[in-house]
């Protein structure tokens, strides 16, 4: 299945605006290894979005799901 | 009934503080309100003894501009506001440049100024925005309120 993926701030070093193929029945924890190494990078561990939604990391993704990796937010 | 406008804006939009005012005052037709917070928020020119060259800001448009209206209904419940505009700028900006503007309207002092500083706190922790810090001595991600990491390039 295809997932597109995007990241912001120091998520964006590692990991660009994508599509990603994987197989059917990965979670969101199982897509976060794969882009970042391990469930954090730099120390920062990611807040996950799917389809514009907040996301705990046990939710099986589908096909067509857009995930976005957030560092934690930084407004002001 | 609360008058709520929240909005991020590119650099090249300007913000007029006399249409914040007339935004909401005729919002407020039988002048209920005695007061309006103001909050504006600017970049810095030092940091940690260092220069800011520019601060560069991203954000998840739809999901910034959810979350602000989110924070602008519930502090105006809170509060018993009448109205409240969040202007959160976007893009790279300089020292001295406009990053935010908050403007809480209320009925005296003792609701306005602690809605006021609520609405700000809430902004920074809540709204999905991020900043890149370039500075004299490299750049630096901005992660949550303070912690700084250094970008990695190339």
């Amino acid at each position: 299945m295809r997932i597109k993926v995007k990241a912001y701030s120091v998520f964006s070093e590692k990991v660009g605006e994508r599509v990603v193929e994987v197989d059917n029945g990965l979670t969101v924890r199982d897509l976060v290894e794969i882009l970042l190494g391990g469930l954090e990078y730099r120390g920062v561990s990611p807040l996950v979005f799917v389809n514009k939604e907040k996301s705990d990391l046990n939710r099986i993704l589908k096909d067509g799901d857009e995930v976005i990796l957030t560092p934690p937010f930084s407004g002001g | 009934m609360v008058y709520v406008s929240v909005k991020v804006l590119n650099k090249e939009e300007n913000i007029s503080l006399d249409s914040i005012i007339s935004e909401l005052a005729n919002a407020d037709p039988d002048h209920y309100v005695g007061g309006i917070g103001l909050f504006i928020g600017l970049v810095k020119g030092k940091v940690n003894g260092s220069t800011v060259l520019s601060l560069e800001y991203s954000s998840i448009k739809d999901l910034a501009e959810k979350a602000m209206s989110q924070i602008a209904y519930e502090i105006s419940e809170k509060y018993d506001l009448k109205g409240v505009l969040i202007y959160h700028r976007v893009g790279d900006l300089k020292p001295g440049e406009t990053t935010l503007v908050i403007a809480v309207a209320g009925k005296s002092r003792v609701s306005v100024m602690p809605a006021l500083a609520e609405t700000l706190e809430r902004v920074k922790k809540e709204v999905p925005v991020f900043k890149l810090e370039h500075r004299s001595d490299g750049d630096y991600w901005i992660i949550g309120d303070s912690t700084r990491i250094p970008r990695k390039t190339g």
